[in-house]
């Protein structure tokens, strides 16, 4: 482990591999009780296994992103980059990624409530849940140690870009929810996956909507640097 | 106090109010006739919207200026964590309810469950906005009194 050169990330590896190791030792353990694979002892296992996974998946991306974050760092310095432009890009890119993933597993879900293969749920939700604080910390750690370098300008437009991507979503709640009251009327039953699906569909719209929002003013910031004054 | 805190204090009330009764409502239903009656006491949730009247109550102040730098940014930032924690409230709810029927092999659900979900999340917003605008001008004051000289 001598690329991992943090004592705090060998000492989580060590953790994760050691509540691993102590979950797969519990497997024989289980089959003693009843009613294997649906009891306690699997929930507990999956468990155990994906929080070790999800600690080593942290680790793993926190190194990676520190040494890219570096590398970058010292391009970035010299290079004229405008600011609106990327975080746009990053933060469409990461809601792409977001709904992608989320999507998956919706559908996933679906199709194995429908086909009976429920135990398998039980495995991924831990990973989703894992999966989404370590990139939640990564995240965090990467702007602590890299802080966005944002005029008062370019605060305020990012600022206004999430007031009206919310405002957006709200409207489109509102409108969702009468339309559905218009077509089904009061005494309608509204199938159950149609929660999730508006939830993922209105962040969607509302990261699109600060996607263009932010776009568009990085535009005018190039037209500006070129037809200004020299 | 401003305005603004004038305000962000009446909304508190009204909802924290709302809140109260809507608690206190369904329990004592709960006791005296059961669910799913008791949810009734939910209407008392009504009184939340006297929060909306603030700006009606409260007049703007008769200067050129209405908020300096701070104000707003304080406003701003009380925005954020109101849709901030509104967004998370929706999401526990919208997943939370899907998981909970499917788990219970239900596939489909009321359709007045859609505005619950959605006043839920309002609330939550507004009163987050609301106590977050007390908090920071709080915390402000606190740092002015006892910084340096």
């Amino acid at each position: 482990m001598n690329f991992i050169k943090g004592k705090k990330q060998r000492i989580v590896i060590a953790v994760s591999v050691a509540i691993i190791l102590c979950g797969f030792a519990m497997i024989p353990l289980s089959r003693k009780a009843d009613d294997f694979p649906h009891d306690i002892w699997t929930h507990l296992i999956t468990l155990m296994t994906m929080a070790g996974g999800g600690g080593i998946g942290a680790v793993i991306s926190l190194h990676i992103m520190s040494r890219r974050s570096k590398q970058k760092f010292n391009t970035r310095q010299d290079s004229q980059i405008n600011q609106l432009r990327k975080k746009a890009r990053e933060d469409f890119l990461a809601l792409c990624a977001m709904s992608v993933v989320g999507l998956s597993f919706f559908g996933f879900a679906t199709y194995a409530n429908m086909s009976g293969v429920k135990y398998l749920l039980f495995g991924l939700c831990p990973v989703c849940v894992m999966v989404a604080l370590a990139a939640f910390g990564v995240f965090k750690e990467q702007e602590k140690r890299n802080p966005p370098l944002f005029d008062e300008r370019e605060f305020y437009l990012i600022q206004r870009a999430i007031h009206w991507g919310n405002n957006c979503f709200m409207a489109y709640a509102v409108l969702a929810m009468v339309t559905a009251f218009n077509l089904i009327g009061g005494r309608g039953m509204i199938p159950v996956w149609t929660l999730p699906l508006a939830l993922f569909s209105g962040l969607f719209l509302a990261g699109t909507v600060q996607f263009i929002f932010l776009m568009h003013h990085a535009k005018q910031d190039d037209k500006q640097t070129e037809g200004g004054p020299a | 106090m401003n305005r603004m805190q004038k305000m962000s204090w009446m909304m508190v009330i009204c909802i924290g109010t709302a809140l109260i009764l809507s608690a206190m409502a369904i329990t004592i239903l709960y006791f005296k006739i059961g669910f799913p009656r008791a949810w009734a006491g939910w209407s008392f949730m009504g009184i939340a919207g006297f929060g909306g009247l603030a700006p009606l109550i409260f007049k703007k102040d008769p200067g050129p200026i209405q908020a300096d730098e701070r104000d707003q940014l304080i406003n701003l930032k009380a925005a954020r964590a109101g849709f901030a924690i509104s967004y998370g409230v929706f999401g526990l709810l919208c997943m939370g309810i899907w998981e909970y029927y499917r788990h219970q092999n239900i596939e489909t659900i009321s359709i007045h469950l859609l505005p619950q979900l959605f006043m839920a999340a309002g609330i939550t917003a507004f009163f987050t906005h609301a106590l977050t605008i007390l908090v920071l001008y709080g915390k402000d004051n606190k740092q002015i009194e006892g910084g340096p000289a």
